[in-house]
């Protein structure tokens, strides 16, 4: 008997179940070899569970970094007529679960196309964002958009610091509404006790093991994003963006500790804490995202998901433009270009703010919480089933 | 000039050819295309920026662990080195795709082995399979070269990993390389590219000329395309003949067309024939493999680890009349299970059916396909095609003659037996009576055969005159019936391919150096 057929089937019929059905397909295989187990915490997690159903599925595929050096390793990967091919599949899985978070008038109608339209969903969504700051300024006359207004190099010569505090807390109010119903739906879904998700131990390993992105390095020679080809060069990028962000928001927090306890209004002086955290963090977006997305760029087909790719690359020109912007803000904070750009930075990190849950911005969290599940099993040494 | 030709008419086999023909079928044809020395034809059609003209110093046939490991050690010697891989680039590796790990003498404990295995260990372990050793010295040779081995894998790019889990505990014997055979492979050739050793993929050696008692040039088909290849020296480390059907055939009967491939296609012994045809003396049983129990359902070749059934020490195997015909708990499964492929070639149909309930469902690995199960042993009868009266009077008997209270350990013989029985059951016999049961038919799985070509301690292939070739060498399965006869140690074929592999290549090289 040939396996080729369900590969056929599957190739033939788009639908989420047969998804699923493949992916449990390739795992059964993969769990009868087991070779892979050096690579990542994926195969370990598998070989934990001997029948799998759709909920294990979704938790290897989260905790799955996509290093694809298991893919390279395969004797069954295409041509072979069994077809392995996990980081294709585990990512087509970890895009159901990225979309299942999408608003019910969204997921409804084929959010992919949605999500896979991202850049234009989020350059429009800028644009409009950017012509409402815009229309704020106009309490200071239209051209204050080109002209500089005291105090030099404060954003609230052009805007009041109530209105953005306001907008940001509106935004991410809404934001964090559907991240949290997906955090609680996944791990629902994938682990069951809510309880679970408030152990000290395992969160700790978790945060340790996602801050040092140990699954990137799959075993030993980092990722394959070519066959042949295994560096580092994707775990470092990652990260510089992950980094990036992160001290991009050591930046705003400073400020407002600045402002708010220290009564230090902006401009900060160069060598302040949010000047020079927000410049780091800039530069390491923009190289970040830069590298990523030419390493998206050059990779080979086979070992991906397409529309994941698609999102990936949204996602990337999102935080380069975040970056891009946000330097741009900086450098220009004392030219007559001020005002303007820092209209579109405001509305990029609004749009962004606002589209977070619904795009690969929340991948981060998914990987998290498939750490925290992964070392909550290896704490408990206990078989899932 | 003493040329013996040997010109074949070329055929090129597909994957989707499964019954390659015997050599001896196949039309002697002297008359079409003859290249002679000097006259070779321009070869355009080449694997990477390989150049194919001119003599090279080693010719290494094979795409697998000893022709690269051959390759590499001549390198080390000699500037030209030419590997011939019949196999296209996706599928290259031959049967090294599917292995795991290797077994080698060593001191101490590291990150990759949990103990020490000395020389007396392992040689005991070789003495104790099967009938032992074919010729003691080379065997003594191999077990003594091993310890050098992982060090040398290490040296060209092989990458391990501790041993995590698996039912095989073979943590303390073997060593196991990251991610398997095709990574262990890819890290070789990619070392191959770094030493600027050239290979040809698809190329398929289908002839020799011989020159006094030299191979002088060998005819390769390259991807369909006829090409003469000049060699100084020639290294076969080609693999076994397991995926020729007609040429197991011989010696098994019909029953070899029930028997499954673990390997590739293309292990269908051309190279070993040629070899005979010139004279070479056989070494090995005929009837020598390593065969394991594998799925019924797997597809006939390449098929792999992923096929394989390690539920038989904690189930009770019947056979297509629903008897018993063997001791399922004889020994610890790392010991046992190469017996098993032959044990079930040789029942009526080829075929057996091991049978469990739920309560060992965790002990080894889950089979790729999964198993029938049902909550009645009628069900499961009914599910592989057994009688089912018979299938529930063989499982009560064996039910019944467990001998109470010894407690069931799946690590250790355990001395859970049956008494009365015929064959018995000497381990972990646990009743069948908790449902879910769950059945499987398996079939036997060939790995590698081991009759080959007989050599000496230089790996020169030795004549039916008592000669030697000057200039052939042989590495792997092709002259594993060297060391093995009967039975197999996990691991053990890449220790044979590497040790053998490593002084091949030198000593090819060294020829040629004079």
């Amino acid at each position: 008997m040939s396996v080729a057929d369900p590969v056929y089937r599957y190739r033939n019929d788009q639908t989420e179940n047969a998804l699923f059905v493949e992916a449990e397909r390739q795992l059964n295989i993969c769990n009868s070899c087991r070779y892979c187990e050096g690579y990542c915490a994926v195969y370990p997690a598998l070989e934990r569970r001997i029948v799998l159903d759709r909920s294990d599925i979704v938790h290897l595929a989260n905790l799955c970094h996509d290093c694809r050096a298991c893919l390279y390793a395969c004797m069954y990967a295409p041509p072979h007529e069994f077809g392995v091919n996990p980081p294709a599949i585990l990512a087509e899985v970890r895009r159901t679960t990225y979309r299942s978070q999408a608003p019910w008038f969204v997921r409804k109608r084929e959010s992919v196309r949605v999500l896979a339209s991202f850049p234009l969903a989020f350059f429009s969504t800028v644009f409009g964002i950017a012509i409402v700051v815009m229309l704020i300024y106009v309490g200071h006359g239209l051209s204050s958009l080109f002209h500089t207004l005291d105090p030099v190099g404060s954003p609230y010569a052009f805007i009041s610091y109530e209105t953005i505090i306001t907008v940001s807390l509106v935004i991410s109010g809404f934001s964090l509404v559907f991240v949290t119903a997906g955090v609680i739906t996944y791990w629902r879904e994938t682990r069951g006790p809510l309880a679970d998700l408030f152990r000290p131990g395992p969160w700790a390993r978790a945060l340790r093991d996602g801050a040092t992105l140990r699954n990137m390095r799959g075993g030993a020679e980092g990722c394959y994003m070519k066959e042949n080809h295994a560096s580092s060069e994707r775990r470092i990028l990652h990260y510089l963006v992950s980094y990036g962000f992160l001290l991009c928001f050591v930046a705003t927090i400073a400020a407002a500790i600045e402002q708010d306890l220290f009564s230090i209004q902006p401009p900060f002086a160069l060598l302040s804490l949010p000047v020079i955290s927000g410049a780091l963090g800039g530069g390491g977006l923009v190289l970040g995202s830069l590298g990523l997305l030419r390493l998206k760029s050059t990779q080979e087909v086979i070992a991906t998901d397409g529309p994941m790719t698609a999102m990936d690359r949204s996602f990337l020109i999102a935080l380069l433009t975040l970056g891009v912007t946000g330097v741009a803000t900086l450098v220009s904070r004392s030219s007559s270009i001020y005002g303007f750009v820092l209209a579109i930075h405001l509305a990029v990190v609004w749009t962004c703010l606002m589209l977070a849950p619904f795009t690969k911005f929340i991948h981060f969290i998914y990987r998290l919480l498939a750490l925290v599940q992964d070392n909550l099993e290896r704490a408990d040494k206990l078989a899932v089933r | 000039m003493g040329i013996s030709r040997r010109y074949y008419t070329i055929r090129h086999r597909s994957l989707t050819r499964p019954f390659p023909p015997l050599r001896s079928n196949r039309t002697i044809d002297t008359g079409e295309m003859v290249v002679l020395p000097g006259e070779s034809e321009t070869i355009t059609k080449l694997s990477g920026n390989t150049d194919l003209s001119g003599e090279f110093d080693v010719v290494v046939i094979g795409g697998g662990n000893a022709a690269l490991v051959a390759a590499m050690s001549a390198r080390h010697y000699v500037k030209r080195v030419l590997v011939l891989e019949r196999a296209p680039y996706e599928v290259r590796g031959g049967n090294t795709r599917h292995t795991r790990n290797v077994r080698c003498v060593h001191q101490q404990i590291d990150a990759y082995n949990t103990g020490s295995y000395l020389y007396e260990e392992l040689w005991d372990d070789l003495c104790n399979i099967g009938s032992g050793p074919s010729n003691e010295k080379l065997a003594e040779l191999t077990v003594r070269e091993s310890e050098s081995v992982p060090g040398w894998m290490s040296e060209h790019g092989v990458l391990w990993q501790p041993p995590l889990s698996g039912t095989l505990h073979l943590g303390r014997t073997n060593r196991f390389f990251l991610g398997g055979g095709k990574a262990l492979l890819n890290s070789y050739y990619r070392t191959l590219s770094a030493m600027s050793i050239n290979v040809s993929y698809g190329s398929s050696v289908e002839g020799f000329i011989e020159q006094g008692d030299s191979v002088t040039h060998l005819l390769v088909d390259i991807d369909g395309k006829r090409c003469q290849i000049d060699a100084r020296a020639v290294v076969c480390a080609s693999g076994g003949f397991e995926a020729n059907f007609e040429w197991l055939a011989r010696y098994w009967g019909d029953s070899a067309y029930n028997y499954l491939i673990r390997g590739p296609v293309y292990n269908d012994g051309t190279v070993l024939s040629l070899l005979y045809d010139l004279g070479a003396e056989p070494a090995g049983q005929e009837r020598g493999f390593h065969a394991v129990a594998i799925d019924a359902r797997s597809p006939r070749f390449d098929g792999g680890i992923a096929t394989r059934i390690d539920a038989i020490p904690f189930s009770v195997v019947l056979n297509c009349h629903g008897e018993r015909f063997y001791d399922e708990g004889e020994d610890l499964w790392p010991k046992r299970y190469a017996v098993w492929g032959t044990n079930i070639a040789l029942q009526d149909n080829q075929i057996a059916y091991a049978i469990w309930d739920s309560k060992v469902v965790r002990e080894f690995l889950p089979p790729m396909y999964g198993p029938s199960s049902s909550m009645t042993l009628a069900g499961i009868a009914d599910s592989i095609g057994l009688d089912p009266d018979r299938l529930e009077r063989t499982i009560s008997e064996y039910n019944t003659a467990i001998v109470p209270g010894v407690a069931f350990d799946p690590t250790r013989l355990d001395g859970a037996h049956t008494s009365g029985l015929t064959p018995e059951k000497s381990n972990w016999a646990q009743p069948i009576d908790q449902p879910p049961y769950y059945a499987i038919a398996m079939r036997p799985g060939i790995t590698f055969t081991y009759m080959g070509v007989k050599i000496d301690s230089n790996a020169k292939v030795q004549r039916e005159d008592g000669s030697c070739f000057a200039n052939v060498f042989a590495a792997g399965e092709i002259m594993s019936g060297n060391i093995l006869s009967s039975g197999y140690l996990a691991g053990f074929g890449l220790t044979i391919g590497s040790v053998w592999g490593r002084i091949a290549g030198r000593e090819a090289a060294r020829y040629v150096s004079g």
